[in-house]
């Protein structure tokens, strides 16, 4: 990876995909851009493993388009030199071994042998790569996923779930090596069903639900559309209450105590500072946010199950 | 096209299963051979003191042609049961070509096989006929029978590959293939000898020159060779409208 290859932009453009009567993938659009992660988050089922597959070329939407920078997957010429992609753990022709397996792909995208030995370096997969497949762990299968992908030296990498099975240190080691890869200025898309799995490793995010998209953008802007309300213990509290009031618009305060208070829309360090500027005495300033799984489950949320009369049951 | 045709090779002897295959045939072929000769006293056969019947010990080798078939549907259809099968389109987005070279494969596979199943009869004929008083070897018509008995493994290897890309259900290809090699076409060609030399098995008998089809006898080599052919295409070409475009999922 010495030769600084660089990513392009991903984008998903209008994509439906059916699968008789089920619509797996409804109109979705979004972009994944070059030297940032990406997490691809939904509940299972929400259509992730169908739009990466369309991404890839392996399926055929129904309507819409994907483009891997300027072209279809399918248009590529020796596309694993621009793509790598993790899709399932369980890709592998159990008889053979881990280090047969990636000659076999080397060979046919016509890559130099030596990358076979370099990518099982990478993942840490030299002591068994004579082991047969059959024989390895769910962690080892992810990583010799991660392997195959790396084949190529892409700039762009794509995976799907690829923490399921990793332990700790795995997981830990996955989020550095993919904080790396997208320094250098390339692309990745991890897939995920849990946002607070991988909510540490991704700059941007695009969370689908039910085959729609129901956010996308910065991890960051997501963070900031999450509540928060501040709590405040002080001995003057009335004064500190009424400053609150007067100074921030938004600022809903509400008495939780005979010397608390709740303050809704507003920091912690804003509170601080004005507190300091009133001259009042703090005994306790704490920032409460809304978890971001529970962002995330709000996100996702399906519709309240109604019955035929329509009453929620 | 060379590097997937590489690739494909790769597949085949990284794992057991193809080595097995060939020891198989080569199994299969010696004892057809060896029986051939063993039982040919019987009273009610002609024994082995015509030309023809030499030749017949010899065309055992094509005993062994369903593996040749199984080793061109397992090529195709162990990509579906393992799911490499999208590993392998990753690499070439293009499916036709992932056929193409699979196809190039069999052909090579096919001839390694018949290869292996001629010098087997060879070998054991040899040894076996010294056991018993024979007529002479006709050696230029054992040659040709040979000949057309290792093209008829390569025209099955390529047959079985096309079986393979219609039918990626591996037990469902294999059992299909099975049912109508060992039943439907002696049933076949009992019955209806007429209809049974156009079918593929009674083609790859008369690529090897066999004797037996009750009346009508088998077609020429070369016009067996033409229909063995003109089956594959038929069956890739389905394939290619139907299987090779669905979803890989």
């Amino acid at each position: 990876m010495a030769d600084g290859k660089s990513g392009v932009t991903l984008s998903v453009e209008g994509l439906t995909k059916r699968f008789g009567r089920i619509t797996a993938v409804d109109n979705l659009t979004f972009e994944v851009a070059p030297g940032r992660v990406t997490g691809f988050l939904g509940p299972n089922g929400a259509g992730k493993t169908t739009t990466l597959r369309c991404l890839l070329g392996l399926v055929s939407p129904t309507s819409g388009s994907t483009r891997i920078g300027a072209q279809p997957y399918r248009q590529l010429i020796r596309p694993t030199q621009f793509v790598g992609a993790a899709l399932e753990s369980t890709n592998f022709h159990p008889a053979r071994t881990a280090r047969n397996h990636l000659r076999i792909q080397c060979l046919g995208a016509a890559l130099p042998p030596q990358r076979v030995d370099e990518s099982l370096a990478v993942v840490g997969l030299t002591e068994s790569a004579r082991r047969r497949v059959g024989e390895f762990s769910l962690g080892m299968r992810q990583r010799l996923a991660l392997a195959e992908a790396l084949l190529g030296d892409p700039g762009v990498l794509i995976l799907d779930e690829p923490a399921n099975g990793l332990d700790p240190a795995g997981i830990a080691w996955l989020r550095g090596f993919l904080r790396n890869f997208a320094e250098s200025g390339r692309t990745v898309l991890i897939s995920s069903h849990a946002l607070a799995e991988i909510a540490a490793t991704v700059d941007d995010v695009v969370i689908v639900s039910r085959g729609r998209l129901a956010h996308s953008g910065s991890l960051d802007s997501l963070l900031s559309t999450t509540e928060s309300h501040v709590k405040i213990a002080a001995p003057q509290i009335d004064r500190l209450a009424h400053a609150v009031t007067s100074a921030g618009n938004s600022a809903v305060v509400r008495r939780t105590g005979p010397n608390e208070i709740e303050v809704e829309g507003v920091s912690a360090p804003w509170v601080g500072a004005l507190a300091f500027r009133e001259n009042v005495e703090l005994h306790e300033l704490t920032e409460y946010r809304t978890d971001l799984e529970e962002v995330f489950l709000r996100l996702t949320a399906e519709p309240a199950p109604t019955s035929p009369s329509g009453a929620t049951s | 096209m060379i590097p997937q045709l590489r690739a494909e090779v790769a597949k085949f002897t990284s794992v057991r299963i193809g080595f097995i295959l060939i020891i198989a045939t080569v199994g299969y072929v010696g004892l057809s051979t060896a029986a051939q000769v063993a039982f040919s006293d019987i009273p009610g056969l002609s024994g082995l003191q015509t030309e023809s019947a030499v030749r017949g010990v010899f065309a055992s080798a094509g005993a062994g042609l369903i593996f040749a078939l199984v080793i061109g549907i397992l090529g195709m259809t162990a990509e579906y049961r393992h799911q490499t099968i999208t590993s392998t389109l990753l690499i070439t987005p293009k499916r036709e070509r992932v056929v193409v070279a699979k196809t190039l494969a069999a052909v090579g596979l096919g001839f390694v096989v018949g290869l292996a199943a001629a010098v087997t009869s060879v070998g054991v004929g040899l040894i076996a006929l010294t056991f018993r008083s024979h007529a002479t070897i006709p050696v230029h018509s054992v040659l040709t029978t040979l000949a057309g008995v290792m093209a008829a493994y390569v025209c099955y290897a390529v047959l079985g590959t096309a079986i393979g890309t219609l039918i990626t259900n591996q037990v469902a290809a294999i059992t299909g293939a099975l049912l109508w090699v060992m039943l439907v076409e002696p049933l076949l060609g009992a019955f209806l000898p007429k209809v049974g030399r156009w079918l593929p098995g009674g083609a790859a008998s008369g690529l090897a020159q066999a004797t037996g089809l009750r009346g009508t006898g088998y077609l020429a080599p070369a016009a067996a060779a033409a229909v063995l052919l003109g089956y594959t295409v038929m069956l890739a070409a389905i394939a290619t409208r139907t299987t090779l475009r669905r979803d890989i999922t």
